[in-house]
């Protein structure tokens, strides 16, 4: 097992290391630079040539690769050209947003799947698990942003509940940080509902359908006891694999979700300096991104061994 | 009895869905009452009416002209991506789960890479680099979603290479690309169609959501995306132009949806029990 965790986090480590060569190379193909969007329309090139100096702009490609790199690897992100501050501060308060948001979705989304799931398996082939079925897949054919536009005409104009966009933090007011949170955070929860609904519901049918299901029932095992305790198990691994697979997609929606109710978290930082073409701060949000992917897929992995006691590694 | 009932008719639903789509698209001029791009200035904002069907934008353009046109754009970004996908990930699949060895450990290494890539930033990146449109968002997609493609293909490929039938082409003496295109190849097609419906309507929601972000589609031409994006401002005043938008590109995902989830109860039901989409 802990040879398998390090195998895994030495891997994890090796793509990283080749995504931010990609990363590296894709931004230093984007046309424009951060001192030409700085000076304005009409540059002094002396002045041009100076700050570029200065920002390390001049060297090849290669070499600012691996000056970004050592300075990476010392916990060093640079400084953002446009604003001036270490990328660090500009960074740290957006991730803890971002992390709040999806935090806040997955515990909705998990919270109204995993029921509907096993309720819509239980009553499978009837009215309730034909509407269950509907309303998902309507649901995963709908944008994210419409949801979340939706949800602002429903609770900001009509009702008048819920604010349409800022940001308190939690620890002035944690009523009103919740208040801003709730609308973003089920826009992403409805669509990660859906599919897990959809996944939880097909192979819950699936489970029930199995040998040692049948014998347990005969054995006399309650229905409630094999759904909820010994089919459930089972039929939750495949759904680890899928959010596995839909992090990315996951990730892009929430800046999405960001943009639509404009929540200062890292996606709406990530369009800002894409326009700037501020690079410091643009590498390090895309390399959190990055981060957070191969973390989040190495806990997944390790999470298939508690769910299954049988996958050892 | 129900389900079997409700498989059939997904399917059905879905055909006509994807055909009223298709149809609008394709005659998306013969339709449209007034130019997409032709503002009336007297006419801002105007409230749904007898003349202007779903009202009108800001700049007074009829918003209905404007959702039938941005069928058309959505209609030529979801076959073009759908289309690129199969073109460069099925050859891919094929060569790497054919072959195996180190060509195949390569390939599946730079796959995951771009799969794991978020679609977004994929998005994001190559309109920045290329400049926003309807091309980038059609290259970018494609470089998303084409992993997908290559990892159906070569899983059915190595399900099949190792079975007799196989083996007994080789033995005959066949070459490789024969073996491949007419012995290999069809045993893969049934989870690639059911795949294609699948990236159609990815593809669709993708546009959508990069014209959204105004890394997209530009004007003057009108993607649904977009016009949601100029919409989000006018919550207060002009909610009709935030419905149509919406509406047309849930019926053209759903439609997707929909066929892909009645082809795969049809072609492939082993799909349907391990992912159940």
């Amino acid at each position: 097992m802990g040879k398998y965790i390090l195998r895994r986090i030495l891997y994890g480590l090796i793509t990283l290391v080749g995504i931010s060569v990609i990363i590296f190379s894709i931004i230093h193909l984007i046309p424009g630079d951060p001192i030409q969007i700085m000076f304005g329309r009409n540059p002094n090139p002396e002045l041009i040539a100076l700050a570029k100096k200065h920002y390390g702009l001049d060297k090849p490609v290669i070499t600012q690769y691996f000056i970004w790199f050592g300075k990476l690897l010392k916990g060093d992100l640079g400084q953002s050209i446009i604003r001036r501050t270490p990328v660090v501060e500009l960074l740290l308060p957006r991730i803890g947003r971002t992390i709040s948001l999806t935090l806040l979705g997955i515990v909705f989304s998990v919270a109204i799947a995993i029921p509907t799931g096993i309720i819509a398996a239980w009553r499978h082939n009837t009215w309730t698990d034909f509407g269950v079925s509907s309303i998902s897949l309507l649901l995963i054919s709908v944008p994210e942003f419409w949801i979340g536009i939706v949800f602002m005409i429903i609770f900001s104009v009509w009702l008048g509940i819920f604010p349409t966009s800022g940001y308190i933090p939690p620890f002035e007011d944690f009523v009103g940080w919740l208040k801003i949170l709730i609308l973003p955070a089920l826009t992403v929860a409805s669509v990660i509902a859906a599919q897990t609904t959809r996944m939880i519901r097909a192979n819950m049918i699936e489970v029930m359908s199995l040998d040692y299901i049948t014998l347990m029932r005969s054995a006399g095992v309650r229905q409630r006891r094999l759904l909820l305790i010994h089919a459930f198990r089972n039929a939750f691994i495949p759904v680890l694999t899928m959010i596995g697979m839909q992090i990315g997609m996951l990730m892009g929606g929430i800046v999405i979700v960001e943009r639509v109710f404009t929540f200062p978290g890292l996606g709406a930082l990530l369009l800002k300096t894409l326009e700037e073409r501020d690079y410091p701060v643009l590498q390090a949000c895309i390399m959190v991104y990055a981060v957070a992917f191969v973390v989040i897929n190495i806990i997944i992995d390790l999470l298939y061994s508690v769910v299954n006691p049988k996958i050892r590694y | 009895m129900i389900k079997s009932i409700i498989r059939n008719k997904k399917l059905f639903i879905g055909l006509i869905m994807v055909l009223i789509f298709v149809c609008i698209g394709i005659f998306a001029e013969q339709i449209m009452p007034y130019d997409y791009d032709e503002t009336y200035v007297g006419d801002i904002t105007e409230k749904p009416s007898k003349d202007f069907w779903f009202g009108t934008d800001i700049l007074g353009r009829d918003v209905f002209s404007r959702v039938i046109y941005g069928t058309r754009v959505s209609l030529i970004a979801s076959i073009s991506i759908t289309g690129l996908t199969l073109l460069f990930g099925v050859p891919v699949g094929l060569l790497s789960g054919y072959y195996g060895g180190v060509v195949d450990d390569i390939l599946q290494r730079v796959v995951d890479i771009f799969f794991s890539f978020p679609w977004v930033l994929m998005g994001l990146l190559v309109a920045a680099i290329r400049g926003p449109g309807l091309t980038s968002v059609i290259i970018s997609l494609t470089i998303t979603y084409f992993p997908q493609i290559v990892r159906i293909t070569r899983s059915s490929v190595v399900s099949v290479k190792e079975q007799d039938f196989i083996k007994a082409a080789k033995l005959s003496g066949e070459n490789d690309l024969i073996i491949l295109f007419k012995y290999v190849f069809p045993n893969s097609l049934a989870p690639l169609i059911v795949q294609t419906t699948i990236i159609m309507s990815f593809a669709i929601l993708g546009e959508a959501a990069l014209s959204y972000l105004g890394w997209g589609v530009r004007q003057p031409l009108s993607s649904w995306g977009m016009m949601l994006q100029q919409a989000a401002s006018y919550l207060w005043t002009a909610r009709h132009l935030v419905y149509f938008p919406g509406i047309f590109i849930i019926f053209a995902v759903l439609s997707f949806n929909f066929t892909g989830d009645g082809l795969r109860d049809i072609l492939d039901p082993r799909y349907k029990r391990i992912y159940g989409r």
